[in-house]
């Protein structure tokens, strides 16, 4: 129950005026507030690193799209891998997974030196005055060096040290389940070694990346496509990317 | 204590003090592959980013995305899928048209005092639509008479002329390549030409009717 003495209780007294000393305080701290906090402001650490990195990649894809030659982007942190021709998309591989370990790398272009493969796929000679096309023939036999050719476990030697090996998502099937379960041990233990190998023994950088695609129509497409000679840029996860005298401020 | 137990025992402090080392090492691979990443948290404590940078920054991105955007191709172009033997007719992002074509077949021809040697591959990069035909004939290459088996005739001669073999219509790119029709259209979807690029009949004359001299071709 309310009682008209609750609703009759005087308030304190506000004050009847405010000094001119505390209004000059008052204009001082806001001065010395805005001096520190306002005039250099700084941007969030995460909007600055997507500038810079994306600065960078501009920059990379800018040089190659300047000439004729085709270039691909393996982009980790998006998981995929991008074929591209004067900024044009021509074909993008969605990935499984992808894996990174070892020393940071540049975002630059950097030449596929070698598509490494225990089954390199061998080309056909052509025998002289041999078989002539059957037109619309069903049994005629196609003797080519297609994609199916091509092998869906292999690595790709890239400048700078960097190992980029593609395989397919495990098959359901027992043995391919247990290599599977093998590969996974060997990324767990072998990239450690390394590094300590390269670290003290080789003194060179070397980066290991692990890249799972669909099903091996994907993995042959790919290294059809791969070419050696041609550039790559790869987008490293952002703890790993190496920047090379870059100024945020300058050109 | 007996022989066996002593070997017994030896083996097992000699697996274990391999163990020992192995997991050290691997410990100090983590350690060190962990010392790498720290690399943006050490840069931006000693390179603060200022809004006025900041902005700056997001200005030349902005060029760069539009000087980029300079060297892409204006109106239609041909994308050549030659692993999955797939065409494609677009503008900006959008496929206007898909077929199905037969690319290079990758093989080997070699002459027969081995001093000539063909690799039967469809080029890769970017090219450009350099001659558009109708009704195209077939000057034949050297190498189509050392494959038949058949005496190479001179330069000019009329044995080198065939006609019909390359459908209705051509579009060249360029070192004797060319966008062509097919009698073989069966092998459509198969590596199985010389370089050229083959096509069915209408995609061919779609194809035909949009390029132009200067269409750009893209070719992986």
């Amino acid at each position: 129950m309310t009682t008209s003495k609750h609703c009759t209780r005087k308030r304190p007294s506000a004050p009847k005026y405010i000094s001119t000393e505390m209004v000059y305080k008052l204009i001082g701290l806001i001065i010395i507030l805005t001096i520190t906090m306002g005039a250099v402001s700084y941007v969030p650490e995460n909007d600055a690193i997507n500038a810079i990195e994306e600065k960078l990649l501009l920059d990379a894809e800018l040089e190659l799209s300047k000439n004729p030659d085709l270039y691909c982007i393996i982009d980790l942190k998006e998981k995929k891998i991008l074929m591209k021709a004067k900024g044009v998309v021509l074909r993008q591989w969605e990935s499984e997974s992808m894996r990174f370990w070892g020393n940071p790398i540049p975002l630059t272009p950097l030449p596929l030196a070698k598509k490494s493969t225990l089954h390199k796929p061998k080309r056909e000679n052509i025998t002289p005055n041999g078989k002539e096309e059957k037109k619309d023939s069903t049994e005629a036999k196609v003797q080519a060096f297609e994609m199916g050719s091509m092998p869906s476990t292999y690595t790709l030697i890239i400048g700078g040290g960097i190992k980029v090996s593609i395989r397919t998502k495990p098959e359901t099937r027992f043995f391919a389940r247990l290599a599977n379960i093998g590969l996974n041990i060997k990324w767990y233990t072998a990239p450690p070694l390394l590094t300590v190998w390269n670290k003290y023994k080789k003194k060179k950088p070397f980066t290991l990346i692990d890249i799972v695609v669909k099903d091996k129509k994907e993995a042959q497409a790919l290294y059809w496509t791969f070419t050696e000679g041609a550039q790559c840029i790869i987008i490293p996860p952002r703890d790993f990317l190496m920047l090379l005298d870059f100024d945020a401020t300058g050109n | 204590m007996p022989k066996g137990k002593k070997i017994l025992i030896i083996l097992l402090i000699f697996v274990g003090f391999l163990l020992f080392i192995f997991t050290a090492l691997e410990i100090t691979g983590y350690y060190l592959n962990a010392g790498n990443r720290s690399f943006w948290r050490n840069y931006l404590k000693d390179q603060k980013i200022d809004t006025d940078a900041y902005n700056q920054l997001l200005k030349r991105n902005e060029s760069l995305k539009k000087k980029m955007a300079g060297y892409s191709p204006k109106g239609v172009y041909l994308v050549i899928d030659t692993a999955y033997n797939l065409i494609y007719l677009r503008k900006g992002t959008v496929t206007l048209r898909q077929a199905t074509v037969s690319c290079g077949s990758g093989n080997l021809l070699e002459d027969l005092q081995g001093n000539r040697r063909w690799v039967f591959d469809t080029p890769r990069g970017e090219f450009a639509v350099q001659s558009k035909l109708r009704d195209p004939v077939w000057i034949k290459p050297d190498w189509a008479f050392i494959e038949e088996g058949k005496e190479i005739p001179p330069k000019q001669s009329d044995e080198r002329i065939e006609e019909g073999v390359l459908g209705e219509y051509a579009l060249g790119f360029g070192d004797g390549y060319f966008i062509h029709g097919t009698l073989y259209t069966r092998m459509l979807g198969r590596n199985v030409t010389h370089g050229c690029i083959r096509v069915g009949d209408d995609d061919l004359k779609a194809l035909y009717k949009e390029a132009t001299v200067g269409t750009k071709i893209y070719i992986y």
